[in-house]
């Protein structure tokens, strides 16, 4: 009879360190972070990498320099 | 026929429900190419490979189990007279067939008739630039012919991988390699270490050692992504990782995707050209065969076969050394069985891990890996390794283990035809 397998675990990215923990984990074990809180900079990070973004491809429209 | 992309990605039903969703099929061990590190010291054909018609039987078995892609590999494959028919018959029961090639001898009127027979993927191993790749290869001009068939196959619209193998002599050709893959516009390249099976066990000075990931993956990783800017997927091989710092970008394409652990009998399937089964096409014969084709049904080896099995059932109680105990024991259970059965004889325990070459540095120590055995020199052998902790400050050894094979993991029974 075939053996069932088992679905591995799902583990959650510390975005202090980008390593993976367990999701249980309030405190990274590798980078002793808040895992929350690095969620939350990595977030706003983000966002601002995104404006970023859209603000230099609005220059480069206005210059005439987008491909 | 399913699209490329959804025949790869596996669900959660595909775990819990194993079925070969993959299989890589050696259709022959013939091969024009000498290469030294081949785990199936592939030269001269089988003297009992399948017959045409039981290699279409097999495809019709294969598909009736669900398998959404087939690799063939050799030896080479293009040197069985029946390639073609083998690559139409698998897109006509609805799976993806690819095909694995050192490519010295892929001429442009086997690429088209591979290409009229529906074959959609090609994966083509490149080792190295010009003069490393054929010394590897074994022969003079074989990089340029691997260049070559890469450039024919992109003319007649297959998708293109290369396969690259980290030895101990590439890390420094790595970024000119690309550079030449984002010339010629490949889609995926697949990299993994070299195993110390066949003849990479025979010329084991090609092994990288354990602690030498921690110089090799800060460069693959630089690699990953400047390939991701040029279209390229940077895929590490099974072998590669595990966890560390760059784990969550290049095993896939969200922050939730990770190394999961051995896929061997899971999603894997590999099949030999004299039709012995194994959970993975690269895991040594005599510890893995779990049957014939020839003896019993495919169903039924993949169903019943302990040595088919091994993942479906295993737990971290088989995990020893530094695995044993390690943060990610239960996800990763000690990563690829193939590399570390290869070295010790056993699942189990590898030092090839990045987050265990860093934690071993953390303390001021690292691991290297020293032959003590030969491989007895038949396809897909090994020797014997000792694994030896030393201190990086001055190399003083603090612990030498040399593994001894256990009744459970190796010799699984091989199902035979039963009344």
């Amino acid at each position: 009879m075939k053996a069932k397998g088992r679905v591995p675990p799902q583990l959650a990215l510390c975005h202090g360190c980008k390593q993976f923990v367990r999701p249980e984990e309030y405190t990274c074990p590798h980078c002793h972070d808040d895992i929350a809180m690095a969620a939350v900079r990595n977030r706003d990070r983000m966002e601002r990498v995104t404006q970023a973004t859209e603000e230099l491809q609005r220059l480069l429209d206005q210059l005439g320099l987008t491909r | 026929m399913a699209s490329i992309d959804s025949g790869r990605r596996l669900t959660e039903d595909d775990w819990t429900s194993p079925f070969p969703a993959h299989a890589v099929w050696e259709i022959t061990l013939a091969c024009d190419l000498e290469c030294n590190h081949c785990g199936s010291r592939a030269k001269r054909r089988r003297p009992d490979e399948l017959s045409t018609e039981e290699c279409l039987d097999v495809v019709a078995q294969l598909a009736a189990l669900g398998c959404r892609e087939v690799t063939l590999i050799g030896g080479e494959a293009y040197l069985r007279k029946d390639w073609t028919t083998l690559i139409r018959a698998v897109a006509d029961a609805g799976m993806i067939p690819g095909v694995q090639t050192g490519a010295r001898n892929l001429t442009e009127a086997r690429v088209r008739e591979a290409a009229e027979a529906g074959l959609r993927v090609i994966g083509v191993s490149i080792d190295g630039l010009a003069e490393t790749h054929d010394a590897i290869r074994g022969v003079e001009g074989s990089f340029d012919k691997a260049i070559e068939a890469l450039e024919t196959c992109k003319r007649y619209g297959m998708e293109l991988s290369v396969n690259t193998q980290i030895h101990s002599g590439i890390l420094e050709e790595l970024p000119a390699l690309l550079d030449r893959f984002i010339e010629i516009g490949i889609a995926t390249w697949q990299i993994q270490l070299t195993v110390a099976m066949g003849r990479a066990a025979d010329n084991d000075a090609l092994l990288v050692q354990p602690y030498e990931l921690l110089e090799i993956y800060p460069v693959l990783f630089a690699l990953w992504e400047k390939a991701k800017v040029h279209g390229i997927d940077l895929i590490p091989g099974n072998n590669i990782g595990y966890f560390g710092p760059y784990e969550h970008a290049w095993r896939g394409q969200s922050e939730y995707s990770h190394f999961k652990g051995c896929n061997a009998g899971l999603n894997t399937l590999g099949i030999e050209a004299d039709g012995t089964i194994k959970g993975c096409p690269s895991l040594p014969t005599a510890p893995y065969a779990g049957g014939n084709i020839r003896d019993l049904s495919l169903e039924r080896i993949w169903n019943e076969s302990d040595a088919l099995a091994f993942n479906r059932t295993r737990t971290t109680a088989d995990l020893w050394g530094r695995c044993e105990g390690c943060y990610y024991a239960d996800v990763c259970r000690a990563g690829c069985s193939w590399t570390t059965h290869t070295l010790f004889g056993r699942t189990g325990n590898n030092p090839y891990c990045h987050y265990r070459a860093m934690k071993l540095a953390e303390e001021g120590l690292r691991e290297r890996v020293v032959k003590v055995k030969s491989a007895p020199g038949v396809p897909f052998d090994f020797g014997g390794f000792e694994l030896i902790e030393e201190r990086i400050a001055d190399g003083a050894e603090v612990k030498r283990i040399a593994a001894t094979p256990t009744p459970a993991t190796v010799g699984h029974p091989r199902l035979v035809m039963l009344a």
